[in-house]
């Protein structure tokens, strides 16, 4: 079963016992207003009005998962940073919610801080959104108002509309577009413009060199990620991710196992997660938002549920582009029987997540200078001589072994 | 076909409207942003017409690139901060 067909009984059980009951009721107690209400209701018994609601929810299901994944990311993030610099990382949110209950209700604390230092700190996130939703919102007063408030809202729902993008696996999609990948890179190039805008209308000497970096490093690596992603393309012959991962698992390799892109296309892979890391903005690539020297970059001048939307809205990012990685990769939710397809595809968007997150706490940044170089003089090439390599793959090296009769190698 | 139909309507007003806001704004920084949103719902129109990948690569080129570049050479020209002070 499919997630489209479960929504849409889902919508058809909606609609019949809930929604056009609703409206016939509705419809007997206000006759004056019954046309509309009546047209609703028969809008919804066709096949027009189910699938618009079956996507909703599907929508809605695919959108809930990816924030289910952001607050684990997160988390995980900081746990790890922690092992890492050898400390524990969050681990009495449980018990700091309960003190505060307690608290609250006027009891004494039920437990001593001193006594056990052990605990579950996955619920550090909601404490930092209640914090942040609770911050007042500063604008500063020479701030161009209007670019304010507009640049978080493009950046945010540029990357929010990312998580229902991606499938997880061919039953499970919210979206089916057939240039499925493509839109999603549409996606990604939308940010810079809300990195650019929020920059300038800070006002702000920091916040203005942060945004021009930002975008600088986001238009010159969205170049060879493309052409990176162009091999794979034509590889599969299509932009559809059902297709690429459908075509991964034809060819075989060393004991038969399935060749998966990143084996013919390694060069490819490689300017790929490079590329994606500067694109989501991560270290060794945060140059936009260095702390050390440019306070924050563009987000100096935000704060409270603003900021931490910032924050989230990189880590949707990330989810997102590690996805891509998958897809175009690493052979997408294919996987040994047992396991469902959805659960192998997200734990390899978690592996290369943590991936990541090992490169983060342990990489230094780049600079200024080396970031354009490394972007035009090296990457630009490497994924050019990656696509000549999938041309010969594809176009002439089956044109010669039909003459010349070649083994079949790829 | 109906609501087809009163989409394009709606798109295509919010697009006259965002236009006359390129046009009509005080700063050029604004009207660059009301340009691009321009170019993304006419991305929109795309869609309506049934030419999908048409509007991916409008968002793509126009939004992604155009847009960016605009704005940067509107920025890296001299301007002063609100407040008097050169940059």
């Amino acid at each position: 079963m499919s997630l489209f067909s479960f929504c849409r009984w889902m919508a058809e059980w909606t609609a019949n016992y809930m929604l056009i009951p609703v409206f016939d009721f509705q419809k007997n107690l206000f006759p004056p207003f019954s046309h509309p209400a009546g047209t609703i209701a028969d809008w919804l018994g066709t096949d027009g009005g189910l699938d618009t609601l079956a996507w909703t929810f599907a929508v809605n299901i695919a959108f809930a998962i990816g924030m289910t994944n952001l607050i684990l990311v997160i988390h995980l993030e900081r746990k790890i940073a922690a092992r890492i610099q050898d400390r524990r990382g969050p681990m009495l949110s449980f018990r700091s919610f309960r003190e505060l209950g307690e608290d609250l209700a006027g009891e004494a604390p039920s437990w001593r801080f001193k006594d056990n230092y052990s605990g579950i700190g996955i619920l550090q996130n909601m404490a930092d959104g209640i914090k942040a939703i609770t911050k007042e919102l500063i604008v500063p007063a020479k701030a161009d108002k209007f670019l304010f408030t507009m640049g978080p809202i493009i950046f945010i729902s540029s990357s929010v509309f990312l998580l229902v993008l991606f499938p997880l696996s061919d039953r499970f999609a919210a979206s089916s577009a057939p240039a499925g990948l493509m839109v999603i890179m549409a996606a990604f190039s939308i940010a810079p413009i809300g990195v650019l805008t929020s920059g300038w209308a800070s006002n702000n000497k920091y916040s203005m060199i942060g945004g021009m970096r930002s975008a600088a490093q986001l238009m010159s690596y969205e170049i060879p990620l493309l052409l990176s992603m162009a091999g794979v393309f034509l590889l599969a012959g299509s932009f559809d991710p059902v297709t690429i991962v459908e075509q991964q698992q034809e060819g075989t390799w060393l004991f038969g196992l399935p060749m998966w892109n990143f084996i013919p296309q390694f060069l490819g892979f490689i300017v790929f997660m490079i590329c994606i890391l500067a694109e989501v903005e991560r270290v060794p690539f945060d140059l936009p938002e260095a702390e050390a020297e440019l306070v924050e970059g563009w987000t100096t001048e935000y704060s409270g549920i603003r900021y931490m939307l910032f924050l989230a809205a990189e880590y949707i990012r990330g989810f997102a582009g590690a996805a891509v990685c998958t897809i175009l990769f690493l052979g997408g939710w294919a996987g040994p029987w047992p396991i469902p397809p959805e659960i192998w595809f997200l734990s390899k968007v978690y592996l290369i997540l943590i991936f990541w997150i090992f490169i983060r706490w342990t990489v230094p940044r780049i600079r200024t200078d080396q970031i354009l170089e490394l972007g035009w003089k090296k990457l630009l090439p490497l994924s050019l001589i990656n696509i000549l390599i999938v041309i010969f793959m594809v176009e002439i090296y089956p044109y010669f072994s039909d003459i010349v009769n070649l083994p079949e190698v790829f | 076909m109906a609501l087809d139909l009163l989409f394009f309507w709606i798109l295509a007003g919010l697009i006259l409207a965002a236009a006359w806001a390129v046009v009509n704004g005080n700063d050029i920084v604004h009207s660059v942003v009301w340009l691009s949103t321009v170019f993304l719902l006419t991305a929109g129109i795309f869609i309506l017409a049934e030419a999908e990948f048409l509007a991916v690569i409008q968002v793509l080129v126009y939004v992604g690139a155009i847009s960016v570049v605009i704005i940067f050479g509107i920025m890296l020209t001299k301007r002063t901060l609100k407040g008097g002070e050169d940059v």
